[in-house]
């Protein structure tokens, strides 16, 4: 029989050229150790004084000997912004002020898959992302180094002085890196209405504007609100919500495919684009892993990712409204009833208190 | 014993102090940030069992936040069970310890997030400030003082730096339309026509404040292994759920795969460290 698919499991190359990605000056007093350890080795290197200097970013490794080594990296931060940068140029989170906008914002598939805050006092929309990826960390062996470089300025006629500026960069040349990560299909197949749980993604007093924006951007979406349990939970707490169908799925995993073949990070001086994609199917997460290496399936083209067709695990399970509505209800008077016992708690120990504080009261003036 | 091995990646880890008068909200109520608090140690057994909530497809329960959902003492006493390896974040330079982090762009700071010092104000952002009726009247009033048609000519601060010589305060005109501007409640605008500088008002107004939207932070990565004892119980949750999960901001989760006692050295575990003799202590969110 086969099963359902639970999750996707994701490797991306990145090829480029210099660096795309770059960190703050602190860490030259890292660099300087690392020159300091490695000097040793013949691995000449420049110390780096004052803070005129910009840094790739990194990950830093340390030998058996704590001796220190470094891989450059782009961060997933960096990855993911550059991915959306077509639908997501900049956040502004003013437009939770503005409802239509609002809505028209969030019923995309970028902001289905990419996840998103608004803290609006009225609506606290938030919905966590489906697309987990971690820094694409380099995996060949180029060598990066620190250069001098210099920027022309105007010079002042009265003073000897001129504007200009020397300052150092690090630069690589050619380079490859890895990222690896997933695609939670658990998230990604249900979209909260509901306070109870934490991830209240939209007031579902707007669904109907809501859905009609939707269907523009998802085609397949016909869905309505429910009450949905995560199956095979022990929490049978009922969630409020849209559970999106099969075909909405896989709409939104082609349309993350389709954004990580398109992956370009293009600076003046710099780039780091797609090299390839391969994913994985995982129907059984304890055998279907990483190490495993059965399974994985190329993407080289938009074809392939057209040609992507499977069934997802259905992760909830609808409750009818009487249920659920019942099971609230019973829930809501337990904790009324902890709560007035606490109440009752407290209120005694106070009169307690006060008994106490008025007796000690009685006594110091009985002795004066 | 069967462990489980996860392989965690990229843990991002705040734990860099700023003073802030910022808000931080739950689903119960919203706080000031500078009240809420923090754990001491990166990595406690309650993220862990978070995270093993998510692996086994069960709810996990905010630690700090106020939430609605009942904590899993099942979970929670696996967790407490369970070894921890955090891959060193820290090293020795010059005989002082520091802390590897990297800087991380923010969509939204936590601090700053109104740019209360900006001192820029064009055409447009004074008519939204003053409303119609009143910028209509001001520009007309301006067209008169300085004899032109075209007050567009100038720059919104030009023209505010001309009008701020003495001939033109002392104008009947002008004291009359500061007395409408004062009862109005646009007071900032008289500001800026006597002394010629944008007070902090103008930025704090509905309709004319600019939100910083982006801002930088750091942030701390953490990387390392976590091995989790592990019954029948314990696979046939994780094979009936979805096997993803995240550990801290944006940690990366990777089963690794299930290893017997007897595949396992016995000195395997000596860099690990059990996950219920981490403090679990709570200290301020600046300190």
């Amino acid at each position: 029989m086969k099963k359902n698919v639970k999750n996707v499991l994701i490797k991306l190359n990145i090829e480029g050229q210099g660096i795309v990605n770059f960190d703050s000056n602190d860490q030259s007093y890292i660099w300087n150790k690392y020159v300091k350890d490695n000097s040793e080795n013949g691995i000449i290197k420049s110390y780096c004084k004052g803070s005129n200097i910009q840094f790739a970013k990194k990950n830093w490794y340390k030998d058996e000997n704590e001796k220190l080594n470094y891989k450059i990296k782009i961060s997933s931060d960096c990855i993911r912004h550059n991915l959306y940068k077509d639908e997501i140029p900049f956040q502004s989170p003013n437009i939770g002020y503005f409802k239509d906008l609002l809505l028209n914002f969030i019923a995309t598939p970028a902001l289905l898959t990419r996840g998103y805050l608004f803290t609006e006092k009225e609506n606290r929309y938030k919905r966590s992302t489906c697309l987990n990826i971690t820094d694409a960390e380099q995996v060949c062996n180029a060598e990066s180094n620190i250069e001098v470089f210099s920027r022309s300025g105007e010079k002042i006629t009265d003073e000897i002085l001129k504007d200009n500026t020397f300052f150092y960069k690090e630069t690589v040349g050619e380079i490859k890196y890895q990222a690896i990560g997933n695609i939670d299909l658990m998230n990604l197949q249900f979209l909260s209405t509901d306070q109870v749980f934490d991830r209240f993604g939209l007031n579902p007093d707007y669904f109907n504007i809501y859905k009609t924006i939707l269907k523009r951007n998802l085609p397949t979406f016909n869905s309505e609100l429910g009450f949905y349990c995560i199956n095979g939970s022990s929490n049978i707490m009922p969630e409020y919500g849209i559970k999106f169908s099969n075909e909405d799925v896989l709409y939104l995993i082609k349309y993350i495919f389709t954004k990580l073949l398109s992956f370009d990070i293009t600076h003046l001086k710099s780039y780091a684009k797609f090299s390839s994609l391969e994913y994985k199917l995982v129907y059984d997460p304890i055998e279907d892993t990483f190490n495993n290496e059965n399974g994985w399936i190329s993407i080289k083209n938009r074809k392939d990712i057209e040609d992507i067709n499977f069934i997802v695990e259905d992760f909830y399970v609808e409750k009818t409204y009487e249920d659920s509505i019942n099971l609230r209800k019973k829930i809501n008077e337990e904790v009324e009833k902890i709560k007035s016992e606490k109440r009752a708690e407290k209120k005694a120990k106070a009169a307690n208190n006060k008994k106490k504080k008025d007796e000690s009261n009685i006594e110091s003036e009985n002795e004066e | 014993m069967k462990y489980l091995f996860l392989e965690f990646k990229n843990a991002g880890w705040f734990n860099t102090s700023k003073e802030t008068k910022d808000y931080v909200f739950d689903i119960k109520d919203q706080y000031q940030r500078v009240n809420t608090q923090k754990f001491k140690e990166p990595i406690t057994y309650y993220q862990v069992s978070n995270m093993l909530c998510v692996l086994m497809g069960e709810r996990p329960k905010p630690s700090l936040r106020f939430s609605y959902i009942e904590k899993n003492n099942d979970i929670i006493n696996i967790a407490k069970k369970s070894l921890i390896k955090i891959n060193d974040y820290q090293y020795e330079y010059n005989e002082k310890k520091y802390v590897i982090n990297e800087l991380l762009r923010t969509k939204k700071a936590v601090w700053n997030s109104d740019d209360k010092e900006n001192d820029l104000v064009y055409w447009k952002r004074l008519n939204i400030f003053l409303g119609n009726d009143l910028y209509n009247s001001f520009i007309d009033l301006a067209k008169v003082l300085l004899k032109t048609n075209d007050i567009y000519q100038y720059t919104v601060m030009e023209c505010f730096k001309i009008l701020n010589y003495s001939e033109y305060q002392n104008n009947f005109l002008m004291i009359e339309f500061k007395k409408i501007l004062k009862k109005n409640g646009k007071s900032p605008v008289i500001h800026l026509l006597e002394n010629y500088s944008v007070p902090h008002f103008m930025n704090k107004n509905d309709l004319t404040k600019i939100t910083t939207n982006s801002g930088i932070t750091k942030i701390i990565r953490l990387s390392g292994n976590i091995a989790i004892p592990i019954n029948d119980w314990v696979i046939n949750k994780i094979k009936n759920s979805k096997g993803c999960a995240t550990l801290l901001d944006g940690g990366f989760v990777k089963i690794i795969g299930i290893k017997y006692d007897e595949e396992i050295n016995s000195d395997y575990f000596n860099d690990y460290k059990k996950l219920d003799e981490i403090s679990t202590e709570l200290i301020n969110i600046n300190n």
